[in-house]
């Protein structure tokens, strides 16, 4: 699988290299943008490159990082730095950043004459806006990083400062992710976007497609190099690829394992790409207050009856390798000798089910979306199985991505489900802080595990708020060892989501949560 | 033979005279042969089941058809020809759960219906023309949406989408049926409401109501599959032929066993019912006895 080696070496760059630039708190980059020399480089412009995948928009709100929908967000909104391939960031929004010596503060200085679609002027008022619409929408994923920024001031057009309590390593995964929205438009987001990317929204058929085109005031001068760009909507799997394989659309996100592998096997008319290594992680959540769940033992009893290595070599074609560990093979959080501190052992599994006196087994339900993701349904079902052997009776709740969600994000109403938690390959700090299902004090905003430990919120605050290695490194371990004890959370195996792609589409790059970078493809036909 | 074969008929019964011919042509023995041979596996499936239907053979995925597996593997592993035997069970059952819905609660308001006439009509066919108004798989996903997805919801959802049909059926019987002097003289004596219309309308609209719960059944099959494709019946780890269709998209280029078993056992089954609801309706089709007399 093309570009899989490749990344996974540079996600091993970051895990080695975030400590490091963030020790630096060097002044960030001052470059400025240089006219794209398509001519020189043999790149082509116009056309219209037709991208597809399985999740429909649900609103436009690239804050909420709907799995499915990231397709899009690099084609309407910027971010105000950007990882580049050696995952250092790289300025965007904003030219130039500074932090101070106690690390507390962050001075964005931004970049002048980069207009909304609206034809609005981007100014420091739109970062303050954007990040109080991230600490404050229930909506957004990761609410609980953005809410490490206490204040933001805004000193003059061009000059944003961040202000934190204490050092926070995730301030550039910050930067990464708060994409500048729209303050005049957001609240109509269910109908409208802008944003200050290469693209602007056309025309929008919910459920079906959104169309953009190119926005001719884009500052990054020379692109986009497409003309028209469209994201399409085919909830069917094999009607993805389908039209891939028919020229109907020109990409696919998140096809099967199965027909990854056959396209990679049919040479050179496709390529496939397994996109940003540690974007995301199956896992199963358990909802800790739930009936017998409250019983650590039994919680263990279902992490032991999991055949992880089954799920990795079946149906993720052997492209994830199965993990009880919470963080990446290359991330420094991952620690070797825990690996296998949890495996399968249905007699094991059985002897703690007997020692929480539910040795006759019990009835659950095992909530899943198959159709929002790929592996959600076979997951669900080899789980099932699993637990079937030591005497659960699970019932598998398949249900559509919008009951998935109303039942996790905004009720927080589950017993046990498939899920995936995103972020692995970024700072380790920010995974823990950003993973909603497990934060501490979010029990009405969306911690659908309801798992509260006083302990484990102070080993995360001493991980995300410290620059010593030794000292993060003994936090991440400290809450490592928790999650295999009180198994609130159950890591599978990276969850990979696969592009592919006719193989005449060029300039195909993602971000670390799998948002192409739209604006620098473009098509060699 | 001839004439004794119309003899033996002529001094029949109407409904063994029925049963006679549904036996004795092409379509019928076909019809009614695939409804034996279903429901005899259905019956027996635990018995002739090679494996279990719900178990996981881990190492065993997607294997082509063989002697350890005759028709293939699934995804997880799973005997195919098992889930074929046991997809046969829920088919029938949500076939005949549904057909037995319809006909109880639309024969019984259909009757009640066209006899007392007045508001009481009135009220009931409005009720039916709402539930007609609705395409029938859309009526069923409405059901099942409500009462949640699984094979028993999936029978009752089209057990409601058959109610107007068996009451359109059944009124249309008792408007006839209330004007004939039999009716009048049960009146005349003193018969009770219910008992003209259970005892003396009821018998005569029970050809009709056969020949649509032959049909019915059919097409409740075929519902039950449709739903199940939509993941809205018969739930995981449950077998269904709809679902095992619906799976098996995603792997038809690599393992075309996975949807050609299942979609034959359906098309099987479908032939088979479709066949002996013609069948039944020329058996009871009084037309048709006066041709063959």
């Amino acid at each position: 699988m093309r570009n899989l080696r490749r990344r996974d070496f540079l996600k091993a760059g970051v895990a080695g290299t975030s400590f490091g630039l963030l020790q630096g708190y060097g002044t960030g980059g001052l470059a400025t943008p240089t006219p794209a020399s398509a001519a020189a480089t043999g790149i082509k412009r116009g056309g219209t490159l037709t991208f597809a995948t399985t999740a429909a928009i649900q609103e436009f709100n690239p804050l909420m990082l709907n799995p499915g929908e990231y397709p899009y967000f690099r084609a309407l909104y910027n971010t105000l730095a950007r990882y580049d391939a050696q995952l250092k960031p790289q300025p965007e929004l904003a030219e130039a950043w500074e932090i101070s010596a106690d690390g507390k503060t962050l001075t964005l200085k931004l970049r002048q004459g980069v207009k909304f679609h609206s034809g609005r002027e981007f100014t420091s008022a739109d970062v303050k806006h954007s990040v109080e619409f991230g600490q404050t929408n229930e909506r957004v994923t990761m609410r609980a990083l953005y809410r490490a920024i206490k204040q933001v001031e805004t000193p003059d057009k061009y000059t944003a400062v961040l202000k934190f309590d204490s050092v926070n390593s995730g301030i550039y995964d910050i930067l990464d992710t708060l994409f500048i929205i729209d303050k005049e438009t957001i609240a109509d987001r269910s109908k409208t976007a802008i944003g200050t990317g290469p693209f602007r929204l056309d025309r929008y058929f919910p459920n079906d497609r959104a169309e953009f085109v190119a926005f001719k005031d884009y500052w990054e001068v020379g692109k986009p190099y497409l003309d028209r760009y469209v994201y399409r909507v085919i909830p069917d799997l094999s009607s993805l690829v389908i039209n891939l394989e028919s020229g109907a659309i020109d990409c696919a996100w998140q096809i099967s394992y199965m027909d990854a592998a056959r396209l990679r096997e049919m040479g050179g008319k496709y390529v496939v790409d397994s996109g940003a290594a540690g974007f995301g992680f199956f896992d199963v959540a358990i909802n800790v207050t739930a009936e017998p769940f409250q019983n650590k033992k039994v919680r263990q009893a279902v992490a032991w009856s999991i055949d992880r290595e089954r799920f990795a070599k079946t149906v993720m074609r052997g492209l994830g390798q199965a993990t009880c560990l919470m963080w990446p093979t290359y991330s420094w959080a991952y620690f070797k000798d825990l690996e296998g501190k949890i495996g399968y052992d249905l007699d094991k599994a059985r002897a703690l089910l007997k020692e929480a006196g539910l040795e006759k087994g019990f009835q659950t339900e095992i909530l899943t979306a198959s159709k929002r993701m790929v592996g959600y349904g076979e997951m669900a079902q080899i789980l099932q199985a699993d637990l079937r052997k030591i005497g659960i009776d699970a019932k598998v709740l398949d249900v559509e991505a919008a009951l998935y969600d109303n039942r996790t994000i905004v009720k927080g109403d589950i017993v046990m489900m498939i899920h995936t938690y995103g972020r692995a390959g970024r700072d380790p700090g920010s995974m823990v802080t950003g993973a909603r299902a497990w934060t501490n004090g979010w029990k009405k905003e969306g911690n659908w595990t309801h798992f509260e430990s006083d302990e484990w919120e102070r080993w995360r605050k001493e991980l995300t708020s410290t620059m010593d290695m030794d000292r993060r490194k003994a936090a991440a371990r400290k809450l490592q060892e928790i999650a295999l004890d009180e198994c609130f959370t159950l890591p599978i195996a990276p969850a990979l989501r696969v592009f592919a792609f006719a193989s005449y589409v060029k300039g195909f790059g993602v971000t670390m949560d799998n948002s192409p970078y739209v604006g620098d493809m473009w098509l060699d036909k | 033979m001839e004439d004794k074969a119309v003899k033996r008929q002529s001094v029949q019964s109407p409904w063994r005279r029925a049963v006679w011919r549904l036996l004795h042509t092409p379509a019928g023995a076909i019809g009614v042969g695939v409804l034996l041979l279903s429901s005899g596996v259905a019956f027996v499936a635990p018995f002739i089941s090679p494996y279990d239907p719900v178990i996981q053979y881990a190492g065993d995925e997607l294997l082509s058809p063989r002697m350890k597996y005759l028709l293939g593997t699934d995804e997880f592993g799973r005997d195919i020809l098992s889930r074929i035997i046991y997809g046969a069970r829920i088919s029938l059952s949500v076939g005949l759960i549904s057909v037995a819905i319809g006909f109880v609660f639309g024969a019984t308001s259909g009757l009640i219906s066209g006899y007392l006439g007045g508001w009481v009509d009135a009220v009931i066919n409005r009720l039916w023309d709402c539930l007609l108004a609705f395409p029938v798989i859309l009526l069923g996903i409405a059901v099942v949406l409500v009462t949640g997805p699984g094979a028993v919801n999936a029978a009752i959802a089209v057990g409601i989408s058959n109610i107007p049909i068996f009451a359109r059926l059944a009124r249309a019987v008792a408007l006839t049926e209330k004007e004939r002097d039999y009716t009048h003289a049960a009146r005349a004596l003193g018969g009770c409401e219910t008992r003209i219309v259970f005892r003396h309308l009821l018998p005569n609209a029970l050809s009709p109501l056969v020949v649509q719960s032959a049909v019915a059944m059919a097409f409740a099959v075929l519902l039950e599959a449709s739903l199940s494709f939509l993941g809205l019946g018969a739930q995981p780890p449950e077998p269904s032929w709809g679902s095992m269709l619906s799976y098996s998209r995603q792997f038809l280029r690599v393992a075309w066993w996975y949807g050609v078993f299942p979609g034959a056992a359906l098309t099987f089954m479908l032939i088979g019912l479709n066949y002996f609801s013609d069948a039944v309706r020329d058996a009871f089709d009084p037309r048709q006895i006066n041709i063959s007399r």
